[in-house]
């Protein structure tokens, strides 16, 4: 008898077993989540609860033969104990993972979000790593446990400690010590990457760990690569950001500039003087309950035209007072940084190809504000803090922003791109304003670097433009409404008032009104952009005076 | 090696517990049926769940079908007959259709043996196992462990929780089979007067030792509960067990009995000494009961 037909006479007798659960539970499934008739906004969770039931189910699956009792019935029969696991995993694959994998290539259908074929199999990883990593860990108990019921409790205890662990330390601990951590772009973008990691270590240690169950009946080893793996992918959790980055850049080459362009870009720290400082301490909030401050200074930027921009990513800074106590200062240990910089109206503009508003002046640099330095407020209590000097090295990761695409302000008027679509749903034209009803569909994928913030690079932005003078218009409201699905369709919905007047209108060289009918020649431009490189630059500040939450002014 | 089932100083313990088994060694012939027995706790699940490859032995080594415990592969599984009461089914099926998955597994299932013993057992096939009685159950895991024909039955409480009927059902069965195929079979049990129709060798284990380990002919011959009337108190010696002095005389449990013994103690008591035989029940609880149990 071949391996082969082991694992087909397992497979069928659990699929005779739970045929019916599997009925009941696949036309829930269908019902809910279908996307032609969906009633998953009429359950909220729905696919958490559908989730939940896989898990229920897959318990039931495995405790049916379960390799932590003895003598359980397949045990004592001439069949080899990896076909058990492998009928167990085909089982979990077709009729647990295959189905969410179908939804969600059915969802993305029907959305019309166009995207390549290696973008369907790097959503299909994705998916399938943070589901498979909770069916291997829910396997893994399940084959472990003598009993559902041992399973039951093991599963609230690994549950419930942590919670109830929480609880209690901030009830009479106060605050949770946190890892420092930002809600800044970057960190969203490898934070995804992150997650992905962990979920991949913990699913292949937990696979590991069933497979030897099933192959000694033993029990240490398997716990023990079980344990090993879970901390390895809590090791992979806070895996170094320079490589989490190094293996988002991968793929994007495409973009980046040449080593000399980036040897060109230069930033000049410009100095105080007349007692008119060129920097200021600003409170960056509290972290973990650990106030800080940051130095925010002006800076030339040289060698950025447009539309490129820069944005920290990154600094290590040595701030020395006059007493000579240094202080080592990393981006990441604080929260909240103010300027990190980003795209700004004028790149947005030069890459539509539109009137620049007047007050951006045309240079071979550009003016900015960078936080250059941070520090806990606490540490530098009961010092002398004028006078002091900062050294450090920043890291920039430099964009180009690039006009993906045109939306007529039209109903159902849509534009489509790579794992994007917008769609005009509705507009309502009022004499000095335009209201626009936007449908954006997109599939963010941390492999390739995006992320669901709104902000990120690599996301989109929207410039409304007058078409007949070419000229950007303002903008005065916007409401958003975002659905993230657990199946990697991100449905957001949005209404934004735009003004029937040119962006910077207080122009004295003149943009003109607008002349009456301007609304229908109100284009939406899409602005994209893409990663272009990263550089590093040092930089010193000097007699900067520290430890004032108040701006010095500048 | 001769022997279907064959331990050596085998011990064994659970993780943080104490010693289950110590140093047990025994020996299972074909075509016998041995009888495991003991107290609640003595280790002969333990023993049965060893030889099954489901636990380890701490030390020592255990062989079956002459292959080491630790390591039964489909070949070894194809000649192991299994049956527990705590060994759970797939209550999801009828009992058809676990036969029919089962079989798959067994080159030599033989399917008129099979319908043969669903008769004498009246097995309900055609009903999911959910609703088969403890009974039915028993008797459909007898017939799974029995239809293809095995070299060695491993049966672990086979008779736990079963009524009258069940009992005789399965007993009939048992000793039709292992009559005519000449299997070895190993039962742990608290049945004994069920193992005692059937069982040739009896095995005890108490306090995780292997106490006893004889023929039942010959454990049965050697004891004797011996009255003597108007004996004197203080005559004992070494093979006498549970010793009590009344008013009507001496009372105690010969564990060496033999015709030679036989007439040393007529000599010594006279004519008022009477011998009679003990059922296994008797015998065991004179086992259980005492230090000096050991022949």
């Amino acid at each position: 008898m071949s391996m082969l037909a082991y694992i087909r006479g397992v497979f069928l007798k659990d699929l005779r077993v739970f045929r019916v659960h599997l009925l009941v539970l696949l036309a829930l499934g269908i019902w809910v989540e279908n996307p032609v008739f969906p009633h998953s906004e009429d359950f909220p969770g729905s696919i958490a609860a559908f989730v939940l039931m896989e898990y229920v189910l897959l318990v039931l699956v495995i405790q049916l033969d379960p390799v932590g009792r003895e003598f359980r019935f397949l045990q004592t029969r001439p069949v080899p104990g990896p076909a058990i696991g492998l009928a167990k995993a085909l089982f979990a694959g077709l009729f647990l993972l295959l189905p969410i994998l179908l939804t969600q290539e059915w969802h993305l259908a029907a959305a019309q979000v166009p995207m390549p074929l290696s973008d369907h199999f790097i959503l299909a990883l994705e998916t399938f790593s943070v589901l498979s990593a909770g069916f291997c860990a829910v396997a893994l108990i399940a084959g472990l446990c003598r009993t559902p019921r041992a399973v039951l409790i093991s599963l609230a205890i690994i549950i419930g400690v942590p919670i109830l662990g929480i609880e209690c330390w901030r009830s009479f601990m106060g605050p949770l010590p946190t890892i420092p951590h930002s809600q800044r772009v970057d960190h969203g973008q490898l934070d995804s990457l992150r997650d992905l990691l962990w979920q991949t270590v913990l699913a292949v240690s937990c696979l590991i760990a069933i497979g030897v169950r099933y192959r000694t009946k033993g029990f240490r080893w398997p716990l023990g690569i079980a344990v090993g793996g879970i901390a390895l992918s809590l090791l992979a959790s806070f895996c170094p950001w320079n490589f989490a980055r190094s293996l988002q850049e991968q793929g994007k080459m495409q973009a980046l500039l040449s080593p000399e362009a980036l040897a060109r870009i230069h930033m000049t720290v410009l100095p105080s003087g007349n007692g008119t400082p060129t920097y200021k301490v600003s409170p960056v909030g509290s972290y973990g309950g650990v106030a800080g401050e940051s130095v925010l200074q002006q800076v030339r930027m040289d060698g950025v035209p447009m539309p490129y921009f820069v944005q920290t990513i990154d600094y290590h800074a040595t701030i020395t007072l006059r007493s000579g106590k240094k202080f080592v200062s990393n981006f990441y240990d604080a929260a909240g940084h103010s300027e990190m910089g980003g795209m700004g109206m004028q790149q947005m503009t030069t890459a539509a190809g539109v009137q620049t508003p007047y007050f951006f002046t045309t240079h071979d640099y550009a003016l900015a504000e960078f936080d250059l330095a941070s520090y806990p407020t606490a540490a530098f209590r009961n010092q002398d803090l004028t006078g002091a000097s900062i050294k450090g090295v920043i890291t920039f990761a430099v964009f180009r922003a690039y006009k993906e695409g045109v939306l007529s302000v039209k109903a159902g008027a849509s534009v489509s791109f790579r794992r994007n679509r917008y769609k005009v749903l509705d507009y309502t034209a009022k004499e000095h304003s335009i209201t626009v009803s936007l449908e954006h569909y997109s599939v963010p994928l941390p492999l390739r670097a995006d992320n669901d913030g709104m902000e990120a690079p690599g996301a989109f932005s929207i410039l409304p433009v007058y078409r007949t003078y070419g000229c950007a218009l303002d903008q005065s409201n916007q409401d958003f409404n975002v659905t993230t699905t657990l199946l990697g369709l991100r449905r957001e919905l949005s209404s934004t008032t735009y003004n029937g007047s040119p962006f910077g209108t207080s122009d004295p060289h003149g943009m003109q009104d607008l002349p009456s009918g301007w609304q229908s020649a109100v284009d939406l431009i899409v602005i994209g952009t893409e990663y272009c490189g990263r550089v590093q630059i040092p930089y010193e500040m000097d007699n900067v005076n520290l430890g004032s939450a108040t701006p010095h002014g500048h | 090696m001769n022997a279907i089932v064959e331990t050596q100083h085998l011990s064994f313990a659970y993780v943080w517990g104490k010693d289950v088994l110590r140093d047990v060694n025994l020996k299972v012939k074909p075509g016998s049926f041995h009888a495991l027995l003991g107290r609640n706790g003595a280790g002969k699940s333990t023993l049965l769940k060893i030889l099954a490859g489901a636990l380890q032995p701490r030390e020592g080594a255990s062989w079956t079908l002459g292959a080491d415990s630790r390591r039964l592969g489909v070949n070894e599984w194809r000649a192991i007959g299994f049956l527990s009461e705590a060994q759970p089914l797939f209550n999801g099926l009828t009992g058809a259709e676990t036969l029919r998955f089962t079989r798959q597994f067994y080159p030599n299932w033989d399917s008129a043996f099979s319908d043969h013993l669903c008769k004498a057992m009246e097995l309900p096939l055609d009903r999911k196992l959910g609703s088969y009685s403890k009974g039915e159950r028993m008797k459909f895991l007898l017939l799974l462990a029995m239809a293809f024909h095995p070299r060695l039955l491993l049966l672990d409480e086979p008779f736990s929780g079963l009524d009258v009927v069940a009992k005789e059902q399965l007993i009939a069965c048992l000793l039709e089979t292992t009559g005519q195929e000449q299997w070895a079979v190993l039962c742990a049990s608290h049945d004994i007067a069920e193992v005692e129709r059937l069982a040739d060798n009896v095995a005890v284990i108490d306090h995780g030792l292997l106490t006893l380990d004889e023929p039942l002919e010959s454990l049965q011959g050697r004891y004797r509960r011996v009255q003597v009337f108007g004996a004197p108190a203080g005559e004992t010696d070494a093979g006498m067990l549970h010793v009590t002095q009344s008013e009507n005389g001496l009372s105690f449990v010969e564990t060496g009995f033999s015709a030679v013994r036989e007439a040393q103690l007529r000599t010594r008591y006279g004519p008022g000494v009477e011998f009679s035989s003990m059922p296994l029940r008797e015998i065991l609880v004179s086992v259980f009961t005492s230090t000096e149990a050991r022949p």
